[in-house]
């Protein structure tokens, strides 16, 4: 073999080599993007935003959050919401709380009222809301019920306006996160940002595609542990979930968490360890996600069939996992998960 | 008629070594994927350390404003002893998963999770 022929066929593996590794580095494409996270509204939130010049949008994302935390905080004694809450005025709210307090008022009444805004003064009994839990009494309950209810809210649209009764008060937890996250991602389409993951406590909005044109692959939390029943595929999504092992206490071997049912004034126990919902708003998602914890499957699929402007994945305390019809070809479980089936809801 | 031959071996060689890599490259793609789990370790804004929650360990982070005991044990991590004040990291026990995330605000120091496989996790 001549030295001319050993160097052309060093070329050629060479060469061979060189195609393998540019076809495989061409599969992962480096791609720019900046991130941050911030503690605000009681939760962590991280926010990733794909684009150009988006560095000055993520400090805005974080003092846009703040200026909600300043409006909807129920534990802040300055807080907007706090005003609201210990008086019986009439007040005018800024544009944030009036939005929010309307359409939970709104909502309240078309998911009939199994979310309610009212319960501040239940959830306190329970201490959820301040690190001293405890069980209170059937009696302090049964003193505190008629305090509840969307239709005690006093509200005047034409002035934005709203009275709360004496005694009456309002949480917006279950649904301030959602109106961030929704008006977060308006505020980056006004920039022009087209790809975004928010994640304000594991409350998900998936701005429009992956920067790949791909679909966002969302994992669903398993409620029972680590890592994650499934997984759904969205574009420009909301992905939100409630469950009672997001935050609750066990007292003489009994398990208590903070979903309340509105009716009973106890723990939600409706066969249900979360819901997911994957809708266009998140603020809608949020206040689903809360009611049909509380009403059960059988109520929330018929929820869904009249609605149908949303879908949803139910986890039932045995581990069945039920997603409803719209989503048979994006969602999937995952192959480790072995504590229930799969179901369609069908429409 | 050795320049004839040459590209022919040369060939070969590379056809071979050329299926070995797809091969690798298939096997790692048909490997099944299980959900692992990190810890994602930050103090003031800066990602210290990403932890595996499948390897069970212990390790001290300190620095001069103070020190923080992390335990991995069982696919979730805990702070099991700190320097800070009002001990509320130490408070909430093991977590693992999005939405349990541990934060020491006197210290700046947080602990999140992180599945490699999800964009985003709900929950």
């Amino acid at each position: 073999m001549t030295y001319l022929s050993q160097i052309k066929r060093k070329n050629g593996v060479l060469a061979i080599f060189s195609w393998i590794v540019l076809l495989l580095s061409s599969c992962s494409r480096e791609v720019e993007h900046h991130s941050g996270e911030i503690f605000a509204m009681n939760t962590l939130i991280s926010l990733s935003i794909w684009g150009e010049d988006t560095g000055d949008m993520i400090r805005d994302c974080e003092t846009y959050l703040y200026s909600l935390e300043d409006k909807f905080s129920v534990t802040r004694e300055d807080s907007e919401l706090s005003l609201l809450n210990a008086q019986d005025d009439w007040m005018t709210l800024s544009p944030e709380l009036e939005e929010v307090l309307a359409y939970s008022l709104r909502l309240s009444e078309a998911t009939y009222g199994y979310f309610d805004p009212t319960l501040y003064p239940v959830v306190q009994a329970w201490g959820f809301t301040t690190s001293r839990n405890q069980v209170p009494s059937p009696e302090e309950l049964d003193s505190l019920l008629p305090l509840v209810g969307a239709d005690l809210v006093e509200y005047r649209q034409e002035t934005q306006e709203a009275r709360l009764p004496t005694g009456v008060q309002m949480d917006l937890g279950a649904i301030a996160k959602g109106y961030a996250a929704d008006t977060l991602a308006e505020l980056l389409r006004e920039h022009d940002i087209s790809s975004a993951m928010l994640s304000l406590g594991g409350n998900i909005y998936a701005l429009g595609e992956k920067i790949d044109g791909s679909s966002w692959n969302i994992g669903i939390k398993n409620p029972y542990g680590g890592g994650s029943v499934g997984s759904v595929l969205v574009k420009d999504k909301a992905v939100v979930t409630s469950g009672g092992y997001q935050r609750y206490f066990i007292h003489e071997e009994e398990t208590y968490w903070h979903i309340i049912d509105p009716f009973s004034g106890y723990p939600a126990k409706s066969g249900l360890a979360s819901v997911s919902i994957v809708s266009d708003s998140a603020m809608y998602g949020d206040v689903l996600s809360t009611a049909f914890f509380v009403m059960g499957l059988e109520q929330a699929s018929t929820y869904w069939r009249e609605h149908q402007d949303f879908e949803a994945v139910f986890i039932c305390e045995e581990g069945d996992v039920f997603i409803t019809e719209g989503l048979k070809d994006s969602f999937s479980l995952i192959s480790s998960y072995t504590s229930g089936s799969l179901q369609v809801i069908p429409s | 008629m050795k320049l004839q031959k040459f590209p022919q071996e040369t060939l070969l060689l590379g056809g071979i070594l050329f299926l070995i890599a797809l091969g690798c490259v298939i096997a790692i793609l048909l490997q099944p994927k299980s959900p692992q789990e990190y810890a994602l370790v930050q103090r003031r804004g800066e990602l210290l350390l990403t932890l595996p929650l499948d390897q069970d360990q212990e390790l001290r982070l300190e620095d001069e404003q103070g020190f923080h005991l992390l335990c991995i044990q069982e696919g979730a991590i805990a702070v099991t002893d700190s320097s800070c004040p009002d001990l509320l990291c130490v408070q909430r026990g093991f977590q693992s998963g999005e939405s349990g995330a541990i934060i020491c605000l006197p210290l700046s120091f947080l602990i999140r999770f992180s599945q490699e496989e999800f964009d985003g996790v709900s929950g």
